[in-house]
């Protein structure tokens, strides 16, 4: 191999991994970028719901914010305790989902699928001893921390204020 | 001396090859097998699930973090019209279309940076229920960045726009043949 081509073959090699590095690592920086969002707005709390004011175009912590929904957001940590979720059902499109740090949604429920009203899910760490749960849906979390999120989707504008009366019911809390 | 400028040359061409590359490959996603095409609209039927591959989950980070999957919402976005042209706030278009198989559908437009667009109407989306209808439940929306008569979407002043049509919980044709399902057409009206 001639020496110039050695080099075109490690700028070509070297492109790949770049390449690759950057595919993989933005969704981990946009999900790091989301958690400090929240995380300021919920005053540094972990496992704690924060409940967002309707959407508007001041709206800037995600992108592509859908202004049908009113959103509650919990950023949580399991690595110690488990988290217990607390969630009642409102008469509307209505959903509660989980996300591990790779951006992944491992866990999802909606208002027809709630066999309870309130919802109420056990949410424990990878690596955590399974507690013995009753009245709750038991959840196992891929990695410790990640970001749970609840949508409420606004039907009805007159209903806007029993919705959001409903949202604030809801509960996420480490024990 | 020429060996270091040599390695500066060779990493700096690798950063720019290989960071631009990903970029371009992750807004264009041609490796995504599951995207579909329907006139402007795209959608992918992998997006928030576990099988979503490197390229997507990196899409969806950019342009819509904490999606769900769809049998929750299935989204469409648009970036161009019918011709394939950029949206853009220099042109109106007329997006019209009929009712779609979801328990709730709405069709939101947002600036380049993909964030809401400020606007004195205080209007970013229709849906369902708020979009004023015709008798034959045909319904048409004017995006354009001066006041129209009806469903006017204000589009600011915005070298890209973006739609999103969002089905919550669609009925099973929307995800089991997503490229043949009617949806709204966005044609271009005049450009300033």
């Amino acid at each position: 191999m001639k020496p110039w081509m050695r080099w075109i073959v490690a700028t070509l090699i070297l492109a790949l991994i770049f390449h690759l590095a950057t595919v993989m690592a933005i969704p981990r920086l946009a999900m790091k970028t989301a958690h400090q969002r929240i995380l300021e707005r919920a005053g540094s709390r972990l496992n704690t719901l924060l409940h967002s004011p309707r959407v508007t175009v001041d709206s800037r912590d995600v992108v592509k914010p859908s202004p049908d929904l009113l959103y509650s957001l919990c950023v949580y940590d399991v690595s110690e305790k488990p988290l217990r979720i607390t969630a009642p059902v409102p008469d509307t499109y209505w959903s509660l989902s989980f996300y591990q740090t790779n951006t992944d949604n491992f866990y999802v429920l909606n208002d027809r699928q709630a066999k309870t009203n309130p919802v109420e899910i056990v949410l424990v760490g990878p690596k955590m001893e399974v507690p013995n749960v009753t009245n709750a849906e038991l959840v196992v979390a891929p990695t410790e921390k990640g970001i749970f999120l609840l949508r409420s989707l606004i039907m009805d504008e007159d209903k806007l204020g029993d919705l959001i009366k409903i949202q604030k019911k809801a509960r996420c809390k480490s024990f | 001396m020429k060996l270091i400028l040599k390695i500066l040359i060779c990493l700096l061409v690798a950063l720019v090859l290989g960071i631009g590359s990903a970029l371009l490959l992750i807004k264009f996603s041609p490796i995504d097998k599951s995207r579909v095409v329907n006139g402007p609209w795209r959608t992918s039927l992998s997006i928030g699930s576990p099988q979503a591959g490197i390229y997507l989950r990196a899409w969806v980070a950019l342009n819509g973090l904490f999606a769900l999957n769809k049998t929750e919402t299935v989204y469409f976005s648009a970036d161009t019209d019918e011709d394939g042209q950029s949206l853009r706030s220099g042109c109106n278009y007329r997006v019209e279309g009929r009712d779609m198989a979801a328990r709730w559908w709405s069709i939101t437009v947002y600036g380049a940076d993909n964030y809401l667009i400020p606007n004195e109407a205080m209007r970013n989306a229709f849906n369902d229920q708020d979009v004023a209808k015709n008798a034959d439940g045909r319904y048409t929306i004017s995006v354009s960045s001066t006041p129209k008569r009806g469903n006017w979407l204000p589009s600011g002043n915005q070298d890209q726009l973006y739609l999103t049509l969002r089905l919550y919980n669609p009925l099973p044709e929307v995800y089991h043949k997503p490229a043949e399902l009617e949806l709204p057409q966005i044609i271009k009206e005049a450009c300033r």
